[in-house]
């Protein structure tokens, strides 16, 4: 940014080209637009970033992000604690909830295993979620990581930490999301992974 | 320490012989000593794969992941935090396991090409391979300049690139005896568009410098003479504009088009240019010195193309160039670094080749994949 731009406006498109999916010119036309709509948005948008900045926190238990801790999910007197369900991100914990199907409790890992982005086991959120599945009083272990090969990895890993008899001596069951053929999907749409994957996870009709 | 752009900390991950590797730095010269084989160079390479290209071995992506045994790491990766002035910069390389053979690069976690590095990360490297750099091939030589002038011509990559794929295809229709006009025209057209942007940036690479090089003081690393040998270079030496040597390249090969379809190659154009390096104290040319002053001549090479770019802080890769230097050398060329005041990787067999850094450098042990 060499044009006469002030430092504070430099400033502002510099953080805002951090943001997923934002370069450094839809950064400037965001910028840009906030300036302009100073009174309806920006301000607003401040409050909202500070509340959000002091008041959001990790929830201790599970990893997901809310204003209470542990967060409401956690302290619902109406879901099974025995049920785990273990995701990549908050985006994907919400994603579940939007289909409000699970009545169980949440993992949120915060990533997977991967070499790229020199994520290992310890950057996870793994050893919480050993303590919570020996600790016991779990039943199910729910693993819902992405269909990739880095989710697949990261599944087997946890398997592997989870499996066999908790401390108190119980079976936990271990269980993945199927994969397979999308709802209203047509077959000639699929790649041949997803095909194979549904064909190979195939139930009784 | 004073350098305000510098790696603070790298990460490899199945890596070469590296598992899961950590790494701080301080900003300060890094030194990297221990056995042949231990991974020295390995982790150099890592450094080198910051900036746009193969790095220093110029390795195929695929022999870059550890392997243990038969089986091989689904992928490797390389990250580094990049403090500059005012920010700390995330880098990372390396390979997802559903597209093996693509190089992904992220920067702040973004996806983005390989040449979005040259804004951040500008590096050079001396290694034993370059050992024989003035009395090998002529396209050594070409290769280094032109990893020079990518410094300060970022598109000059891509352009070389352009021109060598032009080349081939020329090539193709010359083995092949077609004699369509047109085709060639079209062909040499392109090809001398490129080969004038080619020579007109060697060109300036090589002024700025001979320029640097007549600045800098005498020092023990003896000062260089160069000259660009190649007639596309000539004709911008002589003061033509590019688009007057664009024309008379693209009228060049166009008369040149019988003897090449008798040799079945292109014989002329920017693809044979030459480096002439001469030893200035001596009067002699580099490729008639001895092989202590040839490593000597480099050094100096590279110190002031350093100093000619060092306004983009580039980091310095010397592999095991301790071991070729006399006791004198190591303390002037420790000296040297210091006052750079960038990042600077070395490597050697024994801690006590670097004792002049004496507490002014970051020193590690490098055994089997670890760092103590
Ligand atoms: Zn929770």
């Amino acid at each position: 940014m060499a044009q006469n731009i002030s430092p504070e406006i430099e400033r502002l498109i510099k953080l805002l080209s951090k943001l997923p999916g934002l370069g450094p010119r839809s950064a400037r036309r965001a910028a840009l637009e906030l300036i302009k709509k100073r009174e309806p948005l920006m301000r607003p948008l401040v409050t909202a970033m500070s509340d959000a900045a002091d008041k959001i926190e990790e929830c201790g238990v599970c990893g997901n992000i809310d204003a209470a801790n542990p967060c409401h999910i956690c302290a619902a007197p109406g879901r099974d604690q025995s049920v785990i369900c273990v995701v990549q991100d908050v985006g994907d914990l919400w994603a579940m909830e939007r289909a409000a199907t699970f009545k169980g409790v949440y993992h949120v890992l915060g990533g997977t295993l991967s070499a790229i982005d020199g994520i290992r086991p310890e950057d996870l959120r793994i050893a919480g979620l050993i303590g919570r599945v020996k600790g016991g009083g779990i039943s199910e272990v729910i693993l819902a990581m992405n269909a990739t090969v880095d989710g697949q990895t990261t599944a087997h890993y946890i398997t592997d930490h989870i499996e066999g008899p908790n401390q108190a001596g119980e079976r936990v069951t271990i269980s993945r999301l199927a994969h397979g053929v999308p709802v209203g999907g047509e077959l000639d749409y699929l790649d041949d992974g997803t095909i194979n994957a549904a064909l190979s996870s195939r139930r009784p009709f | 320490m004073a350098a305000g752009h510098y790696i603070s900390h790298l990460r490899l991950t199945d890596f070469r012989n590296y598992a899961a590797l950590d790494i701080d730095f301080s900003g300060a010269p890094v030194v990297l000593h221990g056995e042949n084989g231990a991974g020295k160079t390995n982790l150099l390479e890592a450094v080198s794969l910051l900036s746009p290209g193969r790095g220093l071995r110029r390795a195929r992506l695929e022999a870059l992941t550890r392997q243990e045994g038969e089986s091989r790491a689904p992928a490797w990766g390389v990250n580094a935090s990049l403090m500059t002035q005012d920010d700390m910069i995330k880098l990372a390389i390396g390979q997802v396991p559903e597209a093996p053979r693509r190089r992904v690069i992220r920067i702040d976690d973004k996806t983005v090409s390989g040449t979005a590095l040259s804004a951040y990360v500008t590096l050079f490297w001396l290694t034993p391979a370059q050992d024989r750099l003035f009395t090998g091939p002529a396209s050594d030589r070409r290769k280094f300049l032109d990893r020079f002038t990518l410094m300060q011509a970022p598109d000059h990559g891509a352009n070389v690139l352009s021109y060598e794929k032009l080349r081939a295809e020329r090539n193709r229709l010359l083995g092949e005896n077609i004699s369509d006009r047109g085709w060639y025209e079209a062909l040499e057209w392109d090809m001398a568009r490129y080969g004038a942007k080619i020579a007109s940036a060697r060109t300036k690479t090589l002024y700025a410098l001979s320029d640097e090089i007549d600045r800098r003081p005498e020092t023990v690393f003896p000062k260089s003479r160069l000259a660009l040998e190649g007639e596309i270079e000539d004709l911008v030496q002589s003061g033509l504009s590019e688009e007057e040597v664009s024309e008379r390249f693209a009228q060049l090969l166009a008369d040149n088009r019988s003897l090449d379809i008798r040799a079945g190659r292109t014989l002329r154009g920017v693809h044979r240019a030459d480096l002439l390096v001469s030893h200035v104290p001596k009067s002699m040319s580099a490729a008639s010195c001895s092989t202590g002053e040839q490593k000597a001549l480099l050094i100096g090479l590279m110190l002031a193309q350093a100093h000619a770019q060092s306004d983009k802080h580039p980091f310095l890769l010397l592999d095991e160039v301790a071991a070729h230097l006399d006791s004198g050398r190591r303390a002037a060329l420790t000296e040297e670094l210091i006052d750079l005041g960038t990042q600077v990787f070395l490597t050697g067999t024994d801690a006590a080749l670097f004792e002049a850094f004496d507490g002014r450098a970051d020193m590690f042990e490098v055994r089997g994949g670890t760092i103590t």
